[in-house]
């Protein structure tokens, strides 16, 4: 068998094996790359900073752990730059899984240390599943629809919460989403109450986001992680994002190389069967 | 059971619930908006039911195959048991025990899933993604512009990616978004017209 047959047979680990050192490269060898900043990301920016000190942001963690590569430096983003502007949060999600999602970011973040619990941040945890009747019942009327938070208490008692009843009293809507759920904010809310909305969206569903940007109905989207480690250096604050970028430019440059190397030895093993 | 209630009955109750819903939408009628915001929660708790409902008739499937012999069906039901009573035992869903297990578990398990597709994708570009024909050759094409262009090291190719997805993948998700929307519309028409009975369980048993 000759060499380059012997190539095209190379065991698949090989080629996993180096993306794993591809991805694992800027975790031990600390690096930057220049990032240019995409439109979308900077709409929505210069959407944030219009925003005046103390407008309520909610935050909608709708997905699990296995988009937190690419959604949670966005949500830790919008946490530590809502903390630097004073604007107050609600934390909620769509998703049976997201409450844990949500703890995971606070967390990250310090949010108990450094902000007020019921002053200028509530946690609703899970309001119930995306798709039914849900998302429009809150957004109709907060208070009827949750009368408890995540932890139980009541909704009366939060300080926060006392003027904030309907959609009409939420500033922005920072969605994060693998896509469930993005429709319900979207027409139920965004569309009937007006309120803005913030799409951050892995990359695969990003697609799905972008008609609505230049439709005029959200104000921003992040691309996937890509858009995360943009959302991190306009907002000055740092996660994952900017280093998971670097992991995943390697990974994809290391994809392309193979795919070339593939298909050079696959045209050098056809012509010499012709020759043969 | 008689016609009139597996058909007729819920027929008028869809088209008056529906109708009421888009008339809703439409007009700002107090009694017509505080009806449909308690429609809302109803649907809402129904949800809610109907998941409990879908766990039990998980369990009572994957309990069925633990006696035949199923042993993958056990971390299943166990799970289903240990949340529950984590949950009982602790009073919480955020008590340490409850977070340690979920970010142990699932947590680990959910990205590790997704990684492997990552492992996939290399493994198909090595041995998979071949120039046979020009169909093939636009896929690879785009793929390499797609792969570096959306990433700092590809800078230079940001422009072509960028237009790719604002122009050409905008474009086809439009198209798509709105031929999905006025279809939903007529299947609501004809839902709401009593024409569409699919989902009635009668015409199911058929």
């Amino acid at each position: 068998m000759s060499i380059v047959e012997k190539l095209l047979r190379l065991d698949k680990r090989y080629v996993e094996a180096v993306l794993i050192i591809a991805i694992a490269i800027p975790f031990y060898i600390p690096m930057t790359l220049p990032l240019d900043i995409s439109p979308e990301t900077m709409e929505g920016f210069h959407f944030l900073e219009s925003l005046p000190k103390g407008s309520v942001v909610q935050i909608t963690y709708d997905y699990t752990t296995g988009a937190m590569a690419e959604l949670q430096p966005s949500a830790n983003a919008m946490v530590q730059y809502s903390m630097k502007r004073g604007l107050k949060l609600i934390m909620l999600t769509t998703w049976d899984s997201g409450p844990m999602v949500i703890e995971m970011s606070l967390r990250d973040v310090n949010a108990y240390g450094k902000m007020k619990y019921g002053e200028d941040f509530v946690n609703l945890g899970y309001i119930g599943p995306y798709g039914t009747g849900t998302v429009p019942a809150f957004a109709k009327d907060i208070h009827e629809m949750i009368k408890v938070d995540w932890y139980g208490n009541k909704l009366e008692d939060l300080p926060m919460m006392k003027n904030i009843r309907t959609a009409k009293d939420i500033g922005l809507i920072f969605h994060l989403t693998t896509g469930g759920g993005f429709t319900d904010w979207l027409y139920f809310v965004q569309a009937i109450y007006g309120t803005p909305m913030y799409s951050a969206a892995v990359a695969s569903q990003a697609s799905m986001a972008m008609p609505f940007l230049k439709t005029g109905q959200l104000v921003g989207v992040n691309n996937g992680l890509r858009g995360a480690a943009e959302f991190e250096l306009l907002t000055g604050t740092y996660g994952f994002g900017q280093g998971g970028m670097i992991s995943q430019s390697f990974a994809n440059v290391w994809l392309v190389i193979a795919m070339i190397l593939g298909n050079v030895l696959y045209f050098a093993s056809k012509s010499r069967r012709v020759k043969e | 059971m008689s016609r009139v209630v597996k058909i007729q009955i819920p027929v008028v109750i869809l088209g008056f619930t529906g109708a009421l819903m888009a008339t809703n939408f439409f007009l700002n009628v107090k009694i017509i908006g505080d009806i449909s915001a308690q429609l809302q929660i109803w649907s809402a708790i129904v949800a809610a039911i109907s998941l409990g409902l879908a766990t039990f008739n998980l369990s009572r499937q994957h309990f069925s195959r633990i006696f035949k012999g199923n042993i993958y069906s056990i971390s299943l039901i166990g799970s289903l048991i240990l949340f529950p009573l984590l949950y009982i035992i602790t009073g919480s869903t955020y008590s340490s025990q409850y977070s340690w297990i979920y970010n142990n578990f699932v947590g680990t398990m959910y990205p590790a899933m997704y990684g492997l597709v990552g492992f996939a994708m290399a493994s198909a570009c090595y041995r998979s993604f071949r120039v046979r024909n020009i169909d093939s050759f636009l896929v690879c094409f785009l793929a390499v512009i797609l792969f570096l262009g959306k990433v700092p090291i590809g800078a230079a190719l940001t422009p072509a990616a960028n237009w790719l997805m604002d122009v050409l993948n905008t474009g086809g998700y439009r198209g798509v978004t709105l031929g999905v929307g006025i279809g939903l519309l007529a299947y609501c028409l004809r839902l709401l017209l009593g024409i569409e009975r699919a989902w009635l369980s009668e015409l199911k048993e058929r």
